[in-house]
């Protein structure tokens, strides 16, 4: 190994900004107030905690690292081990596909994603699924006066979507669901995280049987429409999708739909009800919802960081980086510079531009970004209007454990005046 | 006006799109492939706003010379 980048950084060089931060906020903390400590003393700085890494949080920093990915590689490699890149340390993991893959590998499986989730596959075909699947899970609560706000709703809604979506049965998909909120939701160790540890081995199996399915269907002359059906009969560079790939991208698909958009809700509801006045202003003007609906991603973001590798020397806000170093990105606290946004802290709910990064910027940006749109506009706007008068206990709420990843409210117990159900008994048993 | 949408640059956010209709399309993969195109005064202001909400800055203006 290059003696060079092992040896310890000195305290008062200043192109190497030491930090104790570490980007797992502990339970129960503010990891806006910590992020926003960080960007505002030592916006680029080098944290001590496993094995050393950069850490970049200021708007414009966060900015060139997403979009520089010759750079900045988030790619599996020596430093990365058999742990997931963009996880630091690696999350022992399997492969999501295209997240962990650099050009020119990655872009025949852009590709398939990009046209799975277009614009206006989204407006013509997703969008009545999401709505659908609103109503539905909103009429299994309307009528009892209380529920949790994500295990009821904003967590199995996209979990119906997403699962839907991607063709897994709908017995499996309060499972997967609970599972990847569970993980990220829960302390590391306690019974809730290791229930859906095991969960996730399961489904990692599931995606075995059902690609194997997908082929076989294929094989018969009978190719299923799903993702999984789509994804086994797609090309890449002229030659069949292998099931090992095409199970790396439900793998990414499970991960980015499941328990993403659906962390927003919760904030979004939440702040709500603390604005009863912009509650009103949404429900009255409807076009608002179009900048609304970015500013509430920025705001709360779902996703706080991304980790990547330097794979050559380079420099980011006056810090020399050298190839080989780790580096993680806080599209969160890009998303809370105030050097960027005025009035940062606030909902402001016309806010334009607004050009936060809360889906990323580059080559891997969300590819669910549009499908997330949607899946938000529609849940919060069906809560604000079909139980208008939902009560949060602040006392009841509760963040997500140990938050590298997931930022949100892990439960969101609320009460309200019942309402009517909107969808015939016949239409609930279709559905599923 | 003169607008320059930069292929290399868009990443499909469809944010343009979204913000003025009016001035934008997308290809079927949700990209803005467009290159550089005059617009009229009547569509100078929406023009400005796909302009600015473009997270990635791919989008750029000059006065028609």
């Amino acid at each position: 190994m290059d003696q060079t980048n092992t040896a310890a950084p000195r305290r008062d060089d200043p192109a190497r900004p030491l930090t104790e931060f570490d980007h797992h906020i502990p339970d129960g903390a503010d990891p806006e107030a910590a992020w926003g400590g960080l960007r505002r003393e030592t916006p680029v700085a080098w944290s001590s905690h496993h094995g050393g890494y950069w850490i970049v949080t200021r708007h414009q920093d966060v900015s060139q690292v997403l979009k520089d990915h010759r750079t900045f590689s988030s790619a599996r490699n020596e430093h990365t081990g058999d742990g997931m890149s963009v996880s630091h340390p690696p999350k022992p993991l399997k492969l999501g596909v295209p997240e962990e893959l650099d050009p020119p590998e990655f872009l025949p499986y852009k590709r398939i994603l990009a046209g799975l989730l277009a614009p206006h596959i989204v407006a013509d075909e997703l969008g009545a699924r999401v709505r659908h699947w609103v109503d539905w899970h909103l009429d299994e609560i309307v009528e009892r006066g209380e529920c949790d706000l994500v295990y009821d709703l904003a967590s199995p809604v996209s979990g119906a979507i997403a699962l839907e979506w991607i063709g897994f049965p709908p017995e499996d998909w309060r499972r997967i669901s609970k599972a990847f909120h569970d993980v990220v939701g829960s302390p590391h160790g306690s019974e809730p995280w290791q229930a859906a540890l095991r969960d996730i081995e399961w489904l990692d199996g599931r995606i075995t049987e059902e690609i194997a399915l997908c082929r076989r269907e294929l094989a018969a002359g009978r190719p299923r429409r799903d993702v999984m059906g789509q994804l086994v009969s797609a090309d890449i560079d002229g030659a069949p999708m292998t099931d090992e790939m095409a199970e790396a991208m439900v793998r990414l698909l499970v991960g980015g739909g499941v328990d993403t958009t659906s962390a927003t809700i919760a904030s979004a509801l939440v702040h709500l009800y603390r604005h009863p006045d912009q509650r009103q202003a949404l429900r009255d003007d409807p076009p608002l919802w179009g900048t609304a609906v970015e500013e509430f991603i920025r705001r709360y973001p779902p996703i706080l960081a991304h980790a990547r590798t330097v794979v050559a020397d380079t420099e980011v806000g006056g810090c020399p980086m050298r190839a080989g170093e780790r580096i993680v990105a806080s599209e969160a606290s890009a998303c809370w510079d105030e050097e960027q946004f005025d009035r940062a802290d606030e909902v402001v709910l016309d806010r334009f531009p607004n050009r936060h990064v809360a889906f990323g910027l580059g080559i891997h940006r969300c590819p669910g970004m549009h499908l997330a749109r949607v899946l938000f506009r529609e849940t919060v706007a069906a809560v604000i209007e079909r139980i208008p008068d939902y009560r949060v206990d602040d006392r009841t709420l509760r963040r997500y454990a140990t938050q590298s990843t997931v930022s949100g409210w892990v439960s969101v117990p609320v009460t309200f005046t019942p309402g009517r159900r909107l969808l015939g008994d016949r239409q609930t048993r279709s559905a599923t | 006006m003169r607008i320059d949408v930069n292929g290399e640059v868009c990443m499909g956010h469809a944010m343009c799109m979204s913000v003025a209709p009016e001035v934008y399309e997308l290809d079927e993969f949700g990209y803005n492939r467009m290159g550089a195109f005059a617009v009229g005064d009547d569509r100078r202001d929406a023009a400005t706003r796909g302009l600015l909400a473009c997270p990635e800055q791919a989008i750029t203006a000059e006065p028609e010379a």
